[in-house]
């Protein structure tokens, strides 16, 4: 839609531009020579250079075929030439993949196009269809036919959203090439489609295309329904083992407005991987499956003995050339020092991933005269012929002047064996985990053993506390030692009373008092008389009533242990009384 | 009771088994270089979390080989790897060394990326890897006793020259405990809060916004440690040792 209304506002932009018509109409069909499992893609142009539209577009008869999808795609332009002008053009492109109906000599008919009164014709385009399927067409591999699905089924086309994997074989020789496109189909709005690429353990895999800014969209009928179409990612993956493998479907999440995001994932691909034939010739690197030259020079042709000379090798073909090892040369009388890294440039542009390698050895003769550099050479196979070759480079020769035997050896280097860094070996069998070692310092038990020795420490610095604060002598614990005291005395004095022995119960009372009134005043008072017992309390600011009725009490103990006859349970009970209210006194009293 | 225990035994057992069975299919194929077989069957031990160290160390050592011949976007991988390998095992040697070597290589391939500021990680965070978290446990744990042990004793202690020695002795044991014990701290700090990662693919560009049209900033190669600061729409946010931040697509970057 945005390309019609730019299209329309460019023909408006340029009507006051007169400029007569340019027209090239021309179709295409690839391949020229196919099979009945082929499929053929054909491409009509039309390209109309001035301000004019076609009245009238006729596609090619293309009765023979069966029509498996078609796309559409128009795109104007404006251009100034050298002279300032402006150049007004439109391209406009038609394709059609189809699979032929029947084997033979089938013909894509002409195309007709009428442009400002005029008729344009394209000439009829005739193509070979063998009946055998997976029949050799130039430049494939005999043993892979292309591969099932290489157009959306219609069933998919019920769908707002989906993607489409690609792949252009599905038999193929282990380490070949399979180029698989993954293809995104909308025909709904959207905001954004963020990829999920698969991981692809099987296949050594070259990205050739990766979407990373906008889609670049293309019209497509599925069905009846249009869809636009846009690739997604497009990767070279060559097969690592042989057998059945299977290329993993391709997610992405399509975001909407408003909605949530919208998970898709392509149809996974079954691969048939032919495992390469035996008899692979001595030094055969799995990895250089493909079509391979090389090229090698050295840096001096002659050179003093002693000396050394540089060897650079150049591996340049088809195939995955990243994948190959750096190859290890043998030379007769030269000791080689293997590269230890290569400069390398890979090309994605054509259908089959290839580019080359630059490795340079450094090559130390070891017998004077002339000594041969080579032939170097390269085992690779070649799945188009499926067989071994060997790409070989031009023999070189250099002439060592000297014998480089005969040269005093520099002290030390005698023997000796430099051996650069390199890998330890990986481990045999798996061990455990981190011990329990490892593990303890997460656990709680750490912190329980680290707070040990310090609780441990506060446990001795309380009992030590505890200890000190008990040997204390303090009033607190005084009258708390003379409350037991006489809590103790009264006790004893309970049980004169139940056994009816005043005497002694008179003497427990009397000792109770004074010690309760020594502990209060902080004096003896056992030696004193009422009289002088009395003033001292007084003197001390006990009230009257009490000092009166400890005096009093004295006096009735001392009357009751003389004359105990006169004193029943009934006269100690209350004394008893009488004297806890006392005790209470005395302690309530204020100290001086 | 007992039905259902001998079944979770062999259960167990099973699983011992086959992930054994894996371990040495993954080892077959290293032996016969496979690398990329052994590369999927050490990240299937991986991922199914029967990852002891040496299943990272292997790991570490099939992406280095498989890189050694041409592979792209492993060597930084092969650093992942080891550096896992020893944040589970600190004391694994083998990792150390090799982790050594493919850092050789990253530097002969791409040079070394050197940060204006910072030459290596910061202070603080060297200072926190100094020795393995469980050392500095351990260190912490017997400082701890040795300290509290000597202050107990010296409570009953007479005076004397036995005493003084003590005192000053557990004068300078204080003073460890309190240095390991920040730097135990500091360990364990870092070890829950700072996400650190490497650079995986060969080169990556350092950009500015968490978008491709980002503006570009330097260039970092395989192998690099920096620090995870944001995930955000396949983008990761990183910090390199010399504070400088930026966004990195988040298949180029592998947390440790």
């Amino acid at each position: 839609m945005r390309r019609r209304l730019a299209l329309v506002l460019l023909l408006a932009a340029g009507a006051a531009t007169a400029a007569g018509a340019r027209v090239e109409i021309n179709v295409t069909v690839a391949p020229a020579t196919g099979s009945m499992d082929s499929v053929f893609d054909v491409v009509l142009e039309l390209n109309v250079h001035g301000m004019v539209t076609p009245d009238r577009v006729t596609p090619p008869d293309m009765t023979d075929f069966e029509v498996l999808s078609r796309m559409e795609k128009t795109e104007p332009r404006i251009s100034f030439d050298s002279r300032g002008r402006q150049e007004v053009a439109v391209n406009l492109e038609w394709r059609w993949r189809l699979r032929p109906r029947h084997p033979g000599k089938l013909t894509v008919g002409e195309a007709r196009a009428s442009v400002d009164g005029a008729e344009y014709r394209t000439k009829p385009v005739v193509v070979d269809v063998l009946a055998a399927p997976g029949a050799a067409a130039p430049g494939t591999t005999p043993s892979a036919p292309p591969a099932a699905g290489t157009t959306p089924p219609p069933e998919l086309g019920r769908r707002p959203f989906f993607l489409y994997a690609v792949a252009d074989r599905a038999k193929v020789y282990q380490g070949d090439q399979i180029t698989v496109t993954w293809l995104f189909y909308a025909r709904d709005t959207f905001n954004r489609i963020e990829p999920r690429p698969p991981r692809l353990d099987a296949f050594w895999s070259e990205t050739l295309y990766e979407a990373t800014g906008p889609l670049k969209f293309q019209q497509e009928t599925i069905g009846n329904q249009e869809y636009i179409v846009a690739p997604v990612a497009k990767k070279a993956l060559f097969p690592t083992r042989s057998g059945k493998l299977v290329i993993p479907s391709y997610g992405a999440d399509v975001h909407s407005f408003l909605e949530a995001p919208q998970r898709l994932a392509s149809q996974e691909i079954a691969v048939d991987v032919q495992p390469l034939p035996p008899g692979a010739p001595r030094g055969f690197d799995p990895g250089a499956v493909g079509r391979f030259e090389v090229e090698a020079s050295i840096d001096r042709t002659t050179l003093p003995a002693g000396e050394p000379l540089t060897l650079d090798v150049v591996v340049h073909g088809t195939g995955a050339i990243r994948r190959m090892q750096i190859p290890a040369l043998r030379i007769d009388g030269i000791e080689v020092t293997p590269p230890h890294d290569f400069d390398e440039r890979v090309d994605r542009t054509g259908e089959k991933i290839g580019g080359e390698r630059k490795y340079r050895y450094l090559l130390a003769p070891r017998r004077g005269g002339s000594l041969a550099v080579g032939p170097i050479e390269i085992p690779y196979f070649d799945p188009d012929k499926g067989a071994y070759e060997t790409a070989r480079a031009a023999q070189l020769s250099v002439t060592v002047v000297g014998d480089p035997s005969a040269l005093p050896r520099p002290a030390g280097a005698a023997g000796e064996n430099v051996i650069a860094r390199d890998l330890r070996p990986p481990h045999e069998e798996p061990g455990a985990s981190a011990g329990a070692a490892e593990r303890f310092h997460r656990s709680r038990g750490f912190a329980v053993a680290l707070g040990a020795p310090a609780g441990l420490y506060v446990l001795v610095l309380a009992g030590d506390w505890l200890r000190r604060r008990l040997r204390r002598e303090t009033p607190r614990a005084r009258w708390r030692r003379a409350r037991g005291r006489a809590r103790k005395r009264l006790r004893a004095a309970e049980v004169h009373i139940r056994w009816n022995r005043p005497a002694p119960f008179f003497g427990e009372i009397a000792r109770v008092l004074t010690e309760h009134i020594e502990e209060r005043v902080g004096e003896p008072v056992a030696a004193l008389t009422r009289d002088q017992l009395r003033d001292l309390l007084s003197a001390r600011g006990f009230p009257e009533p009490t000092v009166k009725g400890l005096v009093t009490e004295l006096e009735t103990c001392d009357f009751a242990r003389f004359a105990p006859a006169a004193s029943g349970p009934g006269e100690m009970r209350s004394a008893l009384r009488r004297t806890k209210s006392l005790l209470g006194a005395i302690e309530q009293g204020r100290p001086s | 009771m007992r039905t259902s225990l001998v079944a979770l035994a062999l259960l167990l057992a099973g699983g011992g088994a086959r992930a054994a069975g894996t371990f040495a299919d993954a080892q077959r194929a290293y032996v016969e270089r496979d690398y990329d077989a052994a590369i999927a069957r050490y990240e299937a031990l991986a991922a199914a979390g029967q990852a002891p160290a040496d299943v990272y160390y292997n790991l570490g050592n099939a992406y280095f080989r498989s890189a050694q011949a041409g592979a792209p976007g492993r060597l930084g991988r092969a650093v992942a790897a080891y550096e896992r390998a020893l944040s589970l095992d600190p004391g694994m040697d083998d990792a150390r060394y090799n982790l050594g070597v493919a850092r050789e290589l990253v530097a002969g391939r791409y040079g070394e990326d050197k940060l204006k500021g910072a030459e290596r990680d910061p202070v603080w965070m060297r200072v926190a890897h100094w020795l393995p978290t469980a050392t500095l446990a351990w260190g912490f744990l017997l400082l701890d006793a040795l300290f509290f042990a000597a202050l107990i004793v010296l409570r009953f202690l007479p005076s004397g020259f036995l005493r003084t020695g003590l005192v000053v002795a557990n004068v300078f044991c204080g003073l460890a405990l309190v240095v390991v014990g920040a730097i135990y701290g500091l360990s364990e700090w870092t070890a829950a809060n700072v996400e650190m990662g490497v650079v995986v693919a060969d080169e990556v560009v350092l950009r500015e916004t968490p978008d491709d049209r980002g503006r570009e900033g330097p260039k970092l190669h395989a192998g690099h440690r920096a620090r995870l600061v944001a995930d955000e729409r396949g983008w990761t946010r990183i910090r390199l040792a010399n504070d400088m931040e930026g966004w990195v697509r988040k298949d180029a970057f592998d947390k440790i």
